[in-house]
């Protein structure tokens, strides 16, 4: 009898311990799989959206190194139901750029500013959408009116990064076409940390 | 009147028709900014109309024109005409152009006049391509000082940004100071002159459609010096080919091209203020300013500048002279006579457009007025 028990008592172990296994088996997969798939924190993406155009901004993580490059994905996105062609005012980087403020609002940086003077035309099939990642350098400008007169690397702090774009006009005759442009696009905020 | 017609009649007439253009044989497109600023009769001297440059006419040869841009691509169309360059960019050793911005131009400053396709304002100058990032204006300003460095007489800059970069007025102001001609595009943004055509040391252009009004976008305000043809501007473009493009970006080389034709030519000795016997950035700014066409009538203005920038009016030796025989005589009084009251609209224009000094697309009282001022007057 006590041989049976013994017996018993084991294989109930034994299937405790497959179960257990396959348990953990299942929870990792499980937490694999969210790892890989889950949608980023809302955070570190933001849109803004002016019918047919959306823009997306996206930031890898949300705190840095000092004096680490900050990568900023920005994604100009044809939203409507049909292609269109936009005119920006100057070739820069392709009509989207970025503004990195203090928490107050005050401006930090903002790229790009002007370009060449020529009138960009891009054409966004339905769907279709311009891709740009700039580089923020964590430099400062310090403006004076309109005067630059000095850049510094960014203490440590808190920052708020807004995507834009550039001025624009769609599906225009940009030879008799009349000012002003389309005034930009601008994301709302993603703070980051810098230490 | 009649005192004209009997000058006409009994002196000019029996040359002049010896001389009446009898073929059409266009070889060249003219671009409508290169035409529309006269450009092609400074070089097609032979009242030809092929507007192909002349054996020993003044296209430009000789003046060297710095590009500051994307760079410039190998093309048919410039064959020839990039004698040196650099590129800032990182990772770009050479200055290829793979934007294509810096190509188109340097087309409108310099194409060929090789019977293909189509033509610049100065055909034969040379140019020296620097490549820049143009949202870096750090760039910019290395691009200045090496151009200053090679020596060239023009540097054109179809580019421009909001804020003010101290270095790069710096460099701007040193480049003037050491007899650099700067020429840069106002904007295209309907706002403020950008920089660096803001700094006093630059020469600000603004975009005019091809009836002389003001392309609504073209930046604007009391630093703006010249208009020039900026809309549909068709030019040389990577790879082998050719595209229209819209912005002051594309007035500037209209500008830079009339420049290069005022350094090209034997010094006007009336604007050798310094009697150096050459032309110097100085001199060639007055001459630009002094032969524009004021396009609204109120002389120098924000939106205008002094006018339309004329390459026809600047270029003739002495003033008046439209049949290349420096001299002012009575027959260039008897063509701007025999033409008089011809507009584009007429069939005799493309014979007679000689006669139209000031551009303004009438022979009329103000041309006449412009051959009797300089009556006389003999290329010394």
């Amino acid at each position: 009898m006590a041989g049976t028990f013994d017996a018993r008592v084991l294989r109930h172990w034994k299937v405790l311990g497959l179960v257990l296994i396959a348990v953990l088996a299942l929870a990792s997969g499980v937490y694999a799989y969210w790892r890989i798939n889950a949608p980023r924190s809302p955070t570190l993406y933001v849109t803004a959206t002016s019918p047919p155009l959306e823009l997306r901004m996206e930031l890898d993580k949300a705190e840095f190194g000092l004096n680490e490059t900050i990568a900023i994905h920005l994604f100009l996105r044809n939203i409507g139901e049909r292609a269109i062609k936009i005119y920006f005012p100057y070739i820069n980087t392709g009509g989207v750029g970025f503004i990195v403020e203090y928490a107050n609002g005050t401006e930090v940086f903002n790229f790009p500013r002007g370009g060449l003077a020529s009138v960009d035309e891009v054409t966004l099939e339905l769907g279709g959408q311009i891709s740009k990642t700039l580089n923020w350098s964590q430099i400062g400008r310090r403006l004076v009116g309109d005067v630059i007169v000095g850049t510094y690397s960014v203490p440590s702090g808190t920052y708020y990064i807004i995507g834009r774009t550039e001025p624009y006009l769609i599906d225009v005759d940009i030879a008799t076409a009349t000012p002003p442009w389309t005034p930009l696009i601008q994301t709302p905020p993603i703070a980051i940390t810098i230490s | 009147m009649l005192r004209l017609t009997t000058l006409f009649l009994t002196v000019a007439l029996p040359f002049f028709v010896l001389f009446v253009p009898t073929a059409y044989a266009q070889k060249e497109n003219l671009p409508w900014g290169v035409e529309r600023i006269r450009a092609d009769q400074v070089w097609d001297t032979d009242w030809t109309q092929d507007f192909i440059a002349n054996p020993g006419a003044n296209a430009g040869q000789g003046v060297r024109v710095a590009v500051i841009d994307t760079g410039i691509a190998s093309h048919p169309d410039l064959a020839g005409r990039v004698v040196d360059g650099v590129s800032y960019v990182v990772g770009k050793q050479y200055w290829e152009d793979d934007n294509g911005h810096g190509t188109h131009v340097a087309g409108t400053i310099a194409a060929i006049d090789n019977g293909n396709h189509l033509i610049g304002v100065a055909p034969r100058v040379f140019l020296y391509a620097v490549k820049v990032d143009p949202t870096n204006l750090d760039h910019v300003v290395a691009g200045i000082y090496w151009a200053v460095g090679k020596g060239v007489h023009i540097i054109s800059m179809s580019l421009g940004s909001p804020e003010d970069y101290p270095p790069l007025k710096q460099a701007c102001d040193y480049a003037y100071s050491q007899g650099v001609l700067l020429i840069a595009a106002s904007g295209n943004s309907a706002d403020p002159v950008s920089y660096p055509a803001k700094y006093e040391s630059v020469v600000a252009v603004g975009a005019t459609y091809s009836n002389d009004n003001r392309w609504e976008f073209s930046n604007y305000g009391p630093e703006l010096e010249f208009a020039a043809p900026g809309v549909n501007i068709n030019s040389t473009f990577p790879p082998n080919a050719y595209q229209k493009r819209t912005g002051t970006s594309h007035a500037v080389p209209h500008v830079t091209g009339t420049a290069a034709l005022i350094f090209a030519s034997k010094v006007d000795p009336s604007y050798d203020l310094n009697r150096n016997g050459r032309w110097d950035n100085l001199e060639v700014r007055e001459k630009l300013k002094d032969t524009a066409l004021d396009l609204d009538g109120e002389g120098r203005d924000g939106y205008f500048g002094y006018g339309l920038v004329n390459a026809w009016y600047s270029n003739q030796r002495p003033p008046g002279d439209i049949n290349y025989d420096l001299m002012v005589d009575v027959i260039d009084l008897s063509i701007v006579a025999f033409y008089y009251g011809t507009t584009p609209q007429d069939p005799q224009w493309w014979f007679g457009r000689r006669a139209d000094i000031n551009i303004d697309n009438i022979i009329d009282i103000a041309d006449i007025s412009i051959v009797s001022m300089h009556y006389g007057e003999i290329d010394p």
